[in-house]
């Protein structure tokens, strides 16, 4: 790890001066490159039974890994993800392995893992603002011995980036789409289970037009349907029920 | 709450509200974390503990909330007689305007979840009594995890080391510059338009250069 201290030092500087999460994302990925992690994820963590995936900040395990972690359901059985979950402090991945019986399941994860190239790791725990638990996790494609000097910087430089990537990713979240007066009223007769003509007979247009305005609320709120349409208009705000 | 300033000019009218804020100490520091042995006093009062110690004591309902300690880093104080290692990249600070801020808490019955009012009123006023003495900045070695706290705070953090581990934690030595905004952000972050900061009794400014000749018999202990 020649030269750690002012490359991380200097990521650290420049963290918070990323106007965007890819940006930001892609200096981290090689600041870390440079100092023997291929690899690494950015993730919130859920409690028991809730799903990972939209807690994910930034992916960049190989993605075919990503797929082969989701469907396999790895995540509640992953020593390193059980240990982010409760730790307060960095810890490198064998010490999670070494802390939970390995079963066929762990066995099963560590040597698919290792084929894609994660063999080695270290884990950085960090609370958010609102609390909320989430870590840096860093990946090597061979065993790292990790000078404890370098540690303590990358610890750092895994704080910064958190902080600076939920910043991004809080102003990147685009205002509500604005629906109209007449949409919204759809919307609502929509929630109340009514079907297109028979909001067509309420409101006193014709059925074709009332389908019209049900196709651009669902351009604009990115939905396949009426029924996810008014799902997505509650999740926002956008209509009250 | 109220945040009350107590020096050496004036501890003889915080008899009582010194000594609950040392068993808060112990009870944190000495129980809790386990940073130093247990004496048996059931006070955890180090070698920084002197008359050049400045304390800021929040107090609510005649009950300490939260408290902290301020030393000239012009006399001897943890960086310099600790952690001097930890400042690997400007050296141990020792300024008459840089102030070592330690021991801050908040007692466990009123701790709050993540960022929450009662950190930014306490910081906010740590930063507006600096500001009224003419501190220019001030931090010291804390945990590395208190970084984004700071920077939800919108606080300039100067990092002056690398990471050190001392027990097995990860820390940090970082100083912070002392301005009406970094005072702003971080009252606001605690919902407060008006002051909280109390002194009461004879006055002695922070920086030794603005002292008069130290009153006898002013200290307690």
């Amino acid at each position: 790890m020649l030269n750690a201290h002012s490359e991380l030092l200097d990521f650290i500087e420049r963290a918070e001066r990323h106007p965007n999460l890819s940006l930001l994302v892609n200096d981290f990925s090689q600041v870390i490159d440079r100092q023997g992690f291929n690899a690494f994820i950015m993730t919130g963590l859920p409690s028991a039974g809730i799903d990972v995936e939209p807690m994910v900040i930034a992916n960049h395990w190989p993605e075919a890994w990503s797929d082969r972690y989701r469907e396999q359901v790895y995540f509640p059985d992953d020593p390193v993800s059980k240990w982010s979950i409760t730790k307060d402090r960095p810890f490198h991945w064998r010490e999670a392995w070494d802390a939970f019986p390995v079963t066929k399941r762990v066995q099963q994860l560590n040597g698919e893992a290792a084929a894609f190239g994660l063999v080695d790791g270290i884990a950085f725990p960090l609370r958010t603002a609102r609390r909320w638990q989430a870590v840096v996790s860093l990946a090597s494609h061979r065993r790292m011995d990790i000078d404890k000097k370098d540690e303590g910087l990358l610890y750092c430089a895994a704080v910064y980036f958190q902080m600076a990537a939920n910043d991004l990713a809080s102003k990147k979240a685009p205002p509500p789409p604005s629906l109209s007066d007449r949409e919204q009223e759809i919307l609502k007769w929509a929630a109340a289970g009514k079907t297109a003509w028979e909001i067509s007979t309420i409101l006193n247009i014709s059925e074709s037009t009332t389908r019209t305005h049900q196709r651009h609320i669902n351009a604009k709120l990115d939905t396949a349907n009426t029924t996810q349409a008014v799902m997505e208009a509650i999740r926002q705000h956008i209509i009250h029920v | 709450m109220q945040i009350h300033v107590v020096n050496a000019a004036n501890r003889h009218l915080y008899v009582a509200e010194l000594e609950d804020f040392f068993r808060a100490r112990h009870a944190i520091y000495v129980e809790e974390k386990q940073w130093r042995d247990d004496d048996g006093s059931g006070m955890e009062i180090d070698q920084f503990d002197t008359d050049e110690a400045t304390y800021m004591i929040g107090i609510v309902d005649d009950q300490v909330m939260t408290g902290t300690r301020l030393l000239p880093t012009t006399e001897p104080h943890m960086l310099s007689e600790v952690f001097p290692h930890s400042c690997n990249f400007t050296g141990v600070p020792r300024q008459p305007d840089v102030a070592e801020w330690t021991r801050g808490f908040i007692v466990p019955s009123f701790r709050e979840k993540g960022h929450g009012p009662i950190k930014g009123q306490f910081c906010g006023t740590v930063m507006e009594y600096c500001l009224n003495e003419g501190i220019s900045r001030i931090g010291g070695i804390q945990d590395l995890y208190w970084l984004p706290l700071w920077k939800r705070f919108g606080w300039t953090v100067r990092q002056i080391g690398n990471p050190i581990l001392i027990d097995d934690r990860w820390c940090v030595a970082a100083y912070f510059d002392v301005t009406p905004e970094a005072r702003d952000r971080a009252l606001a972050r605690g919902n407060l338009d008006h002051s909280i900061l109390v002194h009461r009794g004879p006055y002695e400014p922070f920086m030794q250069q603005y002292r008069t000749s130290r009153t006898g018999g002013a200290r307690a202990a």
